[in-house]
């Protein structure tokens, strides 16, 4: 391997470690579990059926079935830094309100269980069915 | 004036300029237009001054088809016709409605939206309502109360809806028809026979009987039938003596195309805090004067490539003690004519319907859909023949996959805004659930009473019975009347638009075909 393809290579591996490291710490602080809250549905239904709307929705996008592939589409790029600059989970949690806003302006939606959800906060139900199996 | 068909002398010959079959609410409205004219309209109607079971039994059938209301009480067989058991509900048709729709086998009318306008200020008239003004900003202005849902109006508009008393043609138009000089009403006068010439090219006279065995015969130079959908077909379908297919039937076309709405319950729409929904509230008996209904932009029709159709809200309480129509309506249609009568005694009385409050957050939407045209939803024939020996009708009512998908991407469509606007989330019900599923349908799909196509209007008579001024094709003097000329359904109930439709006929009858009545008698000769 050349020198420069060896140190390429090295940095974006030390990149993934390292986001997976931080994955793995965010996973286990108990911050994470507001993150899996879909806010406004959890006005409309209690946690039973955001549990078993998750489940569902693993069931359709089984290759989603991961906390680790699931808190990644949550976060965004803009909070990953955010995150790493310590800020709360507020900033996080306004985001992925922003982001579930979006996904209906721009038709990103999925129909699990006959619920016309945003697929952010589809992955939202995963998210908490996994944290809550 | 009057005269009951029974009492006449047996084979009596009755003569006339006009003969309009049937005094529903097409008849009564096309012969109230025709008062004061120097021309004799003949109005037969197969029924008396009041509903009977067994005139009503000469409207028994077959459903062989889509499960569907009894033949025999969904449409009412005496003065004044279905008016008897209308709710009210009036709304024009859209501009859409009539287009050419490239994704929509068999659409387009040949006439347009515009063509009928002039004649729906008529048809607002004679069913009493308000306005011939159907936009919410005009309602918004008179009930700063109505408050629209926050949702994209490229998407979703409110279409509005204003309710008729609702007008029983039969009591409220009886005395005018009566008193017309030139009007001559026949009771108890059921056609059972129209005959034509030799080349079947224009109808002579047509025979009428009654239960008292007699037989008697009208001639007319312009015959106007205005029985409804389903019997407007099995007559010319009857009528075979000369034509064995039947009348206007050249094509295989008439009896074909049937159609009514897809009324029926399809999702939940919930809401994290209540909302003042006055401008959405069901519709309470002879005390709602408008409401609204979400329906789909034309825009949003096309790029979805579905029907036009509507979904109405209706809080979780009250539709939680409401039964599927399609279960419910009585087979009995005296049973049916009762009803609406005890309704009415109850106007006026505490807690008759209206809310204390408008503030509702969980609700049942219940959703009207244009149904696809479908040739192989019929009427035809069946082997059994009523009293007066006509044979009995066979109704098989056909769905097609692009009904329930429509009914599916409505939902769909309903779900995104609501969840774009923030106010809430839609559930599927689940016989909607299965994108594949297309063909299935939930046992309480009703249609909306709305018989409609089954003569329907087109600009050649390969691809339809009538022409655009409700002619049937090659006959020179039969004209069909009501939504059974319509080649396609709308989203909004019938009754306006076959209003206005008759209306439009009358004029052109009036202008093009009666200042012809002389040459017309010579040639007949």
């Amino acid at each position: 391997m050349k020198r420069r393809s060896f140190i390429v290579v090295s940095v974006f591996s030390l990149f993934g470690i390292g986001v997976f490291s931080f994955i793995r710490w965010i996973r286990n602080s108990g911050n994470v579990k507001e993150l899996a809250n879909p806010r406004f549905l959890s006005l409309l239904c209690d946690s039973s059926t955001i549990r078993t709307l998750g489940r569902a929705y693993l069931k359709l996008k089984p290759g989603e079935n991961g906390d680790d592939i699931l808190l990644n589409d949550l976060l965004t790029e803009k909070f990953h830094k955010k995150l790493l600059e310590r800020t709360d989970m507020l900033a996080a949690e306004s985001q992925i309100e922003e982001r579930i806003k979006q996904d209906f302006d721009s038709n990103n939606i999925v129909i699990v269980q006959g619920w016309v959800l945003s697929v952010t906060e589809a992955r939202q139900c995963a998210f908490f069915s996994i944290l809550n199996s | 004036m009057h005269r009951d068909a029974t009492k006449l002398e047996n084979h009596s010959i009755i003569e006339g300029d006009i003969c309009i079959v049937g005094a529903g609410m097409a008849g009564i409205a096309m012969a109230l237009d025709w008062i004061n004219t120097p021309y004799k309209v003949i109005l037969l109607e197969g029924g008396g001054f009041n509903v009977e079971t067994r005139m009503q039994d000469l409207y028994q059938g077959k459903n062989t088809g889509q499960r569907y209301y009894p033949l025999q009480s969904l449409r009412l067989h005496y003065f004044g016709g279905t008016s008897g058991h209308w709710a009210g509900f009036c709304s024009p048709y859209d501009p859409i409605d009539f287009k050419k729709r490239d994704w929509i086998e068999h659409s387009g009318w040949p006439i347009q939206f515009n063509d009928l306008l002039p004649y729906y200020e008529q048809a607002r008239e004679i069913v009493e309502i308000e306005s011939s003004n159907f936009d919410f900003d005009y309602w918004k202005k008179k009930d700063p109360e109505l408050e629209s849902l926050p949702l994209d109006k490229k998407v979703l508009w409110n279409k509005m809806w204003q309710f008729s008393p609702p007008t029983r043609f039969g009591s409220r138009y009886k005395e005018e028809i009566l008193k017309a000089s030139n009007v001559h009403l026949y009771t108890y006068a059921n056609v059972v026979n129209l005959e034509t010439d030799d080349l079947v090219s224009n109808v002579k006279q047509v025979l009428i009987r009654n239960h008292a065995g007699k037989e008697h015969v009208v001639k007319a130079k312009c015959f106007i039938m205005a029985c409804c959908a389903i019997q407007n077909a099995r007559m010319l379908l009857a009528s075979n003596q000369q034509a064995p297919n039947g009348l206007g039937n050249d094509h295989g076309l008439v009896g074909r195309f049937f159609m009514d709405h897809l009324e029926v319950m399809t999702s939940d729409l919930f809401m994290p805090f209540a909302k003042q929904i006055k401008l959405y509230y069901p519709w309470v008996y002879s005390e709602t004067k408008v409401r609204a209904e979400l329906a789909l932009t034309d825009q949003k029709q096309s790029q979805l490539k579905i029907l036009n159709g509507t979904a109405s809200l209706m809080p979780k309480e009250i539709a939680a003690n409401k039964s599927p129509n399609i279960d419910t309506f009585p087979e009995d249609a005296v049973a049916t004519v009762e009803m609406w009568e005890e309704m009415n005694k109850l106007r006026g009385h505490e807690n008759f319907g209206s809310p204390e409050t408008y503030n509702c957050k969980e609700f049942e939407l219940f959703t009207r859909m244009e149904q696809a045209p479908n040739p192989n939803s019929r009427i035809r024939l069946d082997s059994e023949r009523d009293e007066l020996g006509v044979l009995r009708a066979n109704l098989d009512w056909r769905l097609t996959s692009i009904d329930k998908r429509s009914i599916r991407k409505l939902q769909e469509v309903i779900g995104e805004e609501v969840g774009r606007a923030e106010i809430g989330r839609i559930r599927l019900k689940e016989w909607l659930r299965d994108e594949e599923n297309n063909s299935d349908w939930t046992s309480e799909l009703g249609g909306g009473w709305h018989n409609m196509g089954t003569t329907r209007m087109a600009d050649s008579p390969k691809k339809g019975v009538v022409d655009a001024n409700c002619k049937v094709y090659g006959l020179s003097n039969l004209y069909m009347a009501g939504s059974s000329c319509f080649p396609t359904s709308g989203a909004a109930n019938p009754t306006l638009t076959l209003l206005a439709l008759t209306f439009k006929l009358s004029k052109h009858l009036k202008e093009n075909v009666a200042k012809n009545f002389k040459s017309l008698q010579k040639a007949m000769a």
